[in-house]
């Protein structure tokens, strides 16, 4: 009976597929692109397991077992990059999502259409800079002779070295953040609010709901999906603080709370050739993000009696 | 029809595809094939047949292929291209191609050959670096590369101070001792030399670099450290009587920082020095904002880049005073001195004998015959370069500029074998009066000892060299009790693996 059934199934499948081949063929140079792309190289992680050697490449190289492993568990470091990882990475993620949609559901209830599309456009401007040159600019804000210190005279405080006090580090990660990204991180809430279907609105309104009424019972619950998708895929990239911003803008006086991951791999691996040890470290790191995003995506659907989630 | 034309398109795609492999490409066989990373003038790439190559070829009967497409600053690059399986035939690199050896980029160079093909070359590089110059390549008993030294290394980074601020503060004697240096700042910080009626003049710029990963000795107060017989360069492990130490660690640092600190706290120091960046502290000198850095007779007057010219751009009468090596509290005296030792050659894994003596044969000639160094490094004499009426080197024709060098290979194939005589084509005449200074008036700390570690241990020295220069920032800064910290510094330095490497680099020491 059942292999009867699945010999069924499989036969309504491989109609399906002849009967829209078109469509599979024109999927297929995607499908190619991806697994070129982004599976075939994920059998170069071996290196993390080997000590590797040029000539020999990532499949000759001889074997080191989990000895990259246990160095990274066993560096003094790792502790606390780690950590400070974490903290930049959920601070940024604490003010940036609320702050992303709160921004989006606002730009969404002006009326002027001409000032939202200005507003629109200046916030979305700062994300197309480069954070070597957005640092540029933190870094002469907060100078000390900078503007930021001026208004701190003026209300007769001594000036402060804002950047080399750990901590104000993490706050200043957050708010350049928050000036460079606000607009951008926008986009996808703005888009799917105005997929929301306007009859509901009208019918509020005729029901006597008042603007606050209707963002909070239909604006923000029909957004509610893309907000936890948004969500779940920030959280598996948790272990993503932000290298190019903290690179600029760190120093010593700040190294314990700005070393993150990506800044130490970058220092081993890129500028120390230590590639089987970042390996190691960068499938830790992704293992981990991994297991956040499944427990997260399961978490919602928990919650949400399977409406939500991946 | 239109299969003809899907035919067509067929072979016309292959032969855009496969045609550069083909007929174009032909090399003369008896040619002898040599690809090579040389030095880039700042952000530009090197063109093909320049003069120089073209003069090379021509010279030694080979095809050279230089890496057209790589900056060779771009160390990132540079190493990711190595690490890829593209190794050069022939490059460069620091004192320690431990990292190189450890991922089997590079070949063994056994050292009679090296003694056989280029002996004048050698012999020049072991006069200048008697002691050290083997222990750069050396690894286990085997030799790696073909070590190089220079001679300009020999002048130890000097202290630059305005000397019209000292006219305008009313100093006319040099400082000789930290107490006079002392004096001097404290009126550059009070009595308003720049002139604008504010208090915003610092003396000591601090620090020259671009980040703050580490406490390299030219741009962290060498002139300072060196009076308290302190060496703080990252890798460099002082010898006594055949025990290393790594100074970072000793009673005198601590002392040495502590009076930085008080430096810091009378506001002799620039309260920004560890969050600066090259450009920043520039801008602070230019602007006058500061008027003291320390660093090597490179940076002195030069002409075109660097400290002095951006200071002259916004003041044509700015002056230098050049000190170097003050007294310390008990009349001792001392400045980094770096080794003459410089650098490595390298060969790729899989360059064969030949190619590699008659890269060892190329060279020996390269770096003795002055009208072949001459022009590889400055040009056709006459058009680009010519002696003045002192027997100095002028450069002609922008010769020199970034564009001009990648157009021609000026100075692109050179490597820094720099001694006498061919040194007096390397250094630019505005570059002698400090340099000159330097030699005759500075007090050298001895040379300490760089052990060649693998990738792994260079990859702990790293990490112990951040953490030193996260307690020198914060101690100088005065965001820690010195005294108090002392003893968890210590202990963290060896935890961070600071122990552990000490004793490696004492067996490497013993067993050379």
């Amino acid at each position: 009976m059942d292999q009867s059934l699945s010999a069924q199934s499989k036969r309504n499948l491989w109609r399906a597929v002849v009967k829209y081949k078109h469509f599979y063929v024109l999927i297929l140079p995607a499908v190619i692109c991806f697994i070129v792309v982004n599976y075939i190289p994920m059998a170069g992680i071996v290196i993390a397991f080997k000590k590797y050697n040029v000539f020999k490449g990532i499949f000759g190289s001889p074997w080191r077992g989990l000895h990259y492993f246990e160095r990274m568990w066993n560096s003094p470091d790792i502790v606390n990059i780690i950590r400070n990882t974490l903290i930049i990475s959920f601070a940024k993620l604490a003010v940036m999502m609320p702050a992303s949609i709160l921004f989006a559901v606002l730009l969404n209830e002006l009326g002027v259409l001409f000032l939202k599309k200005t507003f629109q456009t200046i916030s979305y401007l700062p994300h197309f800079i480069s954070w070597v040159v957005a640092a540029g600019l933190v870094r002469a804000l907060l100078a000390l002779e900078g503007p930021v210190n001026v208004l701190v005279r003026i209300f007769g405080a001594d000036p402060v070295m804002f950047l080399g006090v750990p901590a104000y580090f993490v706050p200043i990660l957050v708010l350049s953040t928050f000036w460079k990204e606000i607009g951008w991180g926008s986009i996808i809430y703005l888009a799917a609010i105005s997929g929301i279907d306007p009859q509901l609105y009208e019918a509020a309104e005729i029901d006597g709901a008042n603007r606050w009424h209707r963002m909070m019972h239909i604006t923000i619950p029909s957004i509610m999906p893309v907000i936890v998708i948004v969500l779940l895929l920030r959280v598996g990239r948790i272990f993503d603080a932000g290298f190019d911003q903290i690179y600029n803008l760190y120093n010593p006086l700040v190294y314990s709370v700005g070393d993150i991951l990506d800044t130490y791999i970058f220092r081993l691996g890129i500028e120390g050739l230590q590639f089987s040890y970042t390996a190691a470290i960068g499938i830790t790191r992704n293992l981990v993000g991994l297991a956040l995003l499944l427990t997260a995506n399961y978490m919602t659907k928990r919650l949400t009696q399977d409406q939500s989630g991946i | 029809m239109k299969c003809f034309f899907t035919y067509a398109v067929v072979i016309a795609v292959t032969i855009i595809l496969f045609g550069g492999t083909g007929i174009g490409n032909v090399v003369a066989e008896d040619k002898l094939s040599i690809s090579f990373l040389g030095v880039n003038s700042k952000g530009t790439l090197l063109e093909k047949d320049s003069i120089v190559e073209l003069y090379l070829e021509e010279k030694f009967g080979v095809d050279l292929e230089p890496w057209y497409d790589v900056d060779s600053n771009d160390q990132q690059q540079v190493n990711i291209k190595i690490a890829s399986g593209e190794v050069p035939d022939v490059f460069r690199t620091g004192k320690n191609p431990g990292t190189f050896v450890d991922m089997g980029a590079v070949r063994e160079v056994p050292k009679e050959l090296i003694y056989q093909y280029m002996p004048t070359v050698i012999k020049k590089c072991e006069e200048l670096a008697p002691d050290t110059l083997w222990d750069m390549t050396t690894i286990e008993g085997k030799n790696w590369g073909i070590p190089y030294a220079i001679s300009i290394a020999k002048a130890s980074p000097l202290m630059y101070i305005r000397k019209d601020w000292m006219e305008k503060v009313g100093v006319t004697k040099k400082p000789d001792t930290l107490q006079e240096l002392e004096d001097l700042f404290l009126k550059f910080r009070n009595e308003d030399p720049n002139g604008n009626g504010e208090k915003d003049e610092y003396a000591y710029v601090g620090m020259y670099v671009n980040t703050h990963e580490n406490l390299a000795a030219a741009e962290f107060f060498p002139n300072i450290f060196g009076t308290f017989g302190v060496n703080v360069n990252p890798g460099e492990f002082v010898v006594d009587a055949g025990t290393l130490r790594r100074d970072t660690t000793s009673k005198n640092y601590k002392e040495a920082l502590k009076f930085l600190a008080g430096w810091y706290e009378k506001g002799i120091i620039h309260p920004e020095f560890m969050i600066n960046t090259r450009k920043e502290v520039e801008e602070l000198l230019a602007n006058g904002k500061a008027g003291v850095y320390e660093d090597w007779s490179a940076w002195a007057e030069r002409d075109g880049i660097g400290p002095f010219q951006a200071m002259q751009k916004n003041n044509p009468d700015v002056t230098l005073e050049y000190v170097i090596s003050p007294a310390g509290p008990d009349g001792t005296r001392g400045v980094y001195q770096r080794d003459s030792a410089w650098g490595t050659v390298l060969f790729g894994a899989e360059v064969s004998d030949e190619k590699m003596i008659k890269v060892m044969q190329m060279f020996e000639v390269m770096y003795t015959d002055e009208d072949v160094y001459s022009m590889i490094n400055l040009g056709r004499k006459g058009t680009d370069w010519d002696f003045d009426e002192k027997g100095n080197v002028m450069t002609l024709n922008n010769s020199q500029d970034p564009a001009n060098r990648a157009k021609s290979g000026i100075v692109h194939f050179v490597y820094h074998f720099i001694y006498p005589p061919i040194d007096k084509y390397y250094v630019p005449a505005w570059r002698f009066p400090a340099h000159n200074y330097a030699l005759q008036n500075q007090v050298q700390l001895p040379i300490a000892y760089s052990p060649p570690f693998n990738a792994e241990d260079s990859a702990v020295m790293g990490d112990i060299a951040r953490y030193e220069a996260e307690f020198a920032y914060n101690a100088i800064a005065g965001k820690i009790d010195i005294e108090k910290e002392w003893g968890d510094y210590v202990a963290q330095w060896n935890k961070t693996g600071g122990e552990k490497l000490l004793a490696t680099a004492q067996e490497m020491y013993t067993a050379r």
